[in-house]
């Protein structure tokens, strides 16, 4: 039985955190990917890119190019909202994990 | 072999992924998925290594469909590949047909009392402007129909197709500043050739009603050869340097195109100061060669306008190219 698909729903939920939580200090996308990937989260630039670029739209996230090494990158880094949503996010994925965790334990299965 | 050589297949790869990328930032994407391969070699550039990191990545055009958000597209990235193609092949087909369908009418008209050459020029022109708009036009709305009509399930099995690649099908992918081949190669055949005929046919003449024209003007015979030497010589020199070096570079463009002036300017001085061509002042051309040297005017100023154009682009992708791979 293939699972990958309940794996990418249940990772899907948790995409957003994980590239808000590296972006602090402005970041290019594959400096981005670098982060999340060395920090255990896997992730390809392809699937990182839209998602930059709609939170971009939705003001989550800002872009400034920058010339390094002669060649230009896009830096994203959070906007004013972007920080109030990433904190709020943060808080809701913590209850749900408690909340969650309490489930699994009630549950006794495992 | 240095590093930059190593990398041509990498350059050819992402030069696909670009083309198929149909959304902004294509510049940023390419130079991250450049990063990404550079990284992912770890400086191990040998020719299997490059092949296997690309192989992993899969085909560059489901790549680049992978990049593109789920917004909706008059040509989606399932078919712009395809689309570009089509464009490509239709194009070509329907210039070839354009071309023939020309000669045969000026072999018609050009008899005619009502032949008018400037206004077969003009019509010409317009008529290659209308039928590139009519092509591209076409296609794109018969490939519109397609994506519209396209079903989940067909595009899921186009997917699959796209994921059968083949790293082989680079090969015929040529890199921005890859100097062809089989110009070159036709230009070396060509030079001599049209200089052979040139020397060979330098006594032909024709006879209009009992009196004998000469082709070429005799009294500068020698001008012509020792003029049209130097400028062939110096064509043939740079196009078979351009044939081992392989790929543009500054000097070479710019060599190329001091080697294709020279042949404009003398061939202009030849023309015009020194009237090399002696048919035209036959009694039946007198008449026409003011037009005839206006449109030879018209057209050298041109030429040289493309000539300047197209070396312009050449430095260009030489320059951006330089940019990318550093």
């Amino acid at each position: 039985m293939d699972n990958n698909h309940y794996f990418t729903e249940l990772k899907r939920g948790s995409i957003i955190i994980a590239v808000l939580s590296q972006l602090n200090a402005p970041k290019y996308g594959y400096e981005l990917v670098r982060a999340l990937n060395d920090a255990g989260y896997n992730i390809e630039q392809n699937t990182l890119y839209p998602l930059l670029r709609r939170l971009e739209k939705q003001n989550v996230l800002q872009s400034t190019i920058k010339v390094y090494e002669s060649r230009e990158r896009k830096y994203y880094s959070l906007t004013a909202n972007g920080r109030e949503l990433y904190a709020e996010l943060v808080k809701v994925w913590s209850e749900t994990n408690l909340i969650l965790n309490h489930l699994i334990e009630l549950g006794g299965i495992l | 072999m240095n590093k930059e050589n190593n990398l041509i297949l990498v350059e050819k790869y992402l030069l696909v992924v670009r083309r198929n990328l149909l959304i902004k930032d294509k510049d940023d994407i390419i130079n991250n998925l450049y990063d990404e391969i550079l990284y992912t070699l770890n400086d191990d550039y040998s020719d299997e290594h490059v092949k296997e990191v690309l192989e992993t990545l899969g085909n560059p055009s489901l790549l680049a469909m992978k990049y593109q958000s789920t917004d909706k597209y008059l040509i989606g990235p399932q078919l712009y590949d395809l689309y570009l193609y089509a464009n490509k092949i239709s194009l070509q087909i329907s210039s070839i047909i354009f071309v023939i369908f020309t000669i045969v009418i000026s072999a018609l008209d050009v008899y005619k009392d009502t032949f008018v050459l400037s206004a077969f020029i003009s019509s010409t022109i317009v008529g290659y402007i209308w039928l590139f708009g009519q092509v591209i036009l076409w296609v794109t709305i018969i490939f519109a129909i397609c994506q519209k009509t396209l079903t989940a399930d067909q595009t899921q099995e186009y997917i699959q197709q796209l994921a059968k690649w083949d790293i082989t099908r680079l090969n015929t992918v040529e890199p921005e500043n890859q100097i062809k081949k089989a110009d070159l190669i036709g230009s070396l055949i060509l030079i001599p050739i049209m200089f052979l005929l040139l020397f060979n046919f330098r006594h032909y003449n024709f006879t209009i009603n009992n009196e004998s024209y000469y082709v070429l003007n005799q009294s500068i015979l020698p001008q012509i050869f020792i003029l049209f030497g130097i400028s062939n010589l110096f064509s043939f020199g740079v196009q078979v340097l351009l044939l081992i070096k392989g790929r543009w570079n500054t000097s070479l463009v710019v060599l190329d195109l001091c080697s294709q002036l020279l042949g404009i300017a003398i061939s202009y001085y030849l023309i015009f100061s020194l009237k090399m061509f002696a048919f035209l002042q036959t009694p039946l051309l007198s008449q026409f060669s003011d037009t005839i040297y206006q449109w030879i005017t018209i057209g050298t100023i041109i030429i040289v306008f493309i000539t300047i154009l197209i070396s312009l682009y050449r430095l260009f992708t030489v320059f951006d190219k330089k940019s990318k791979m550093k």
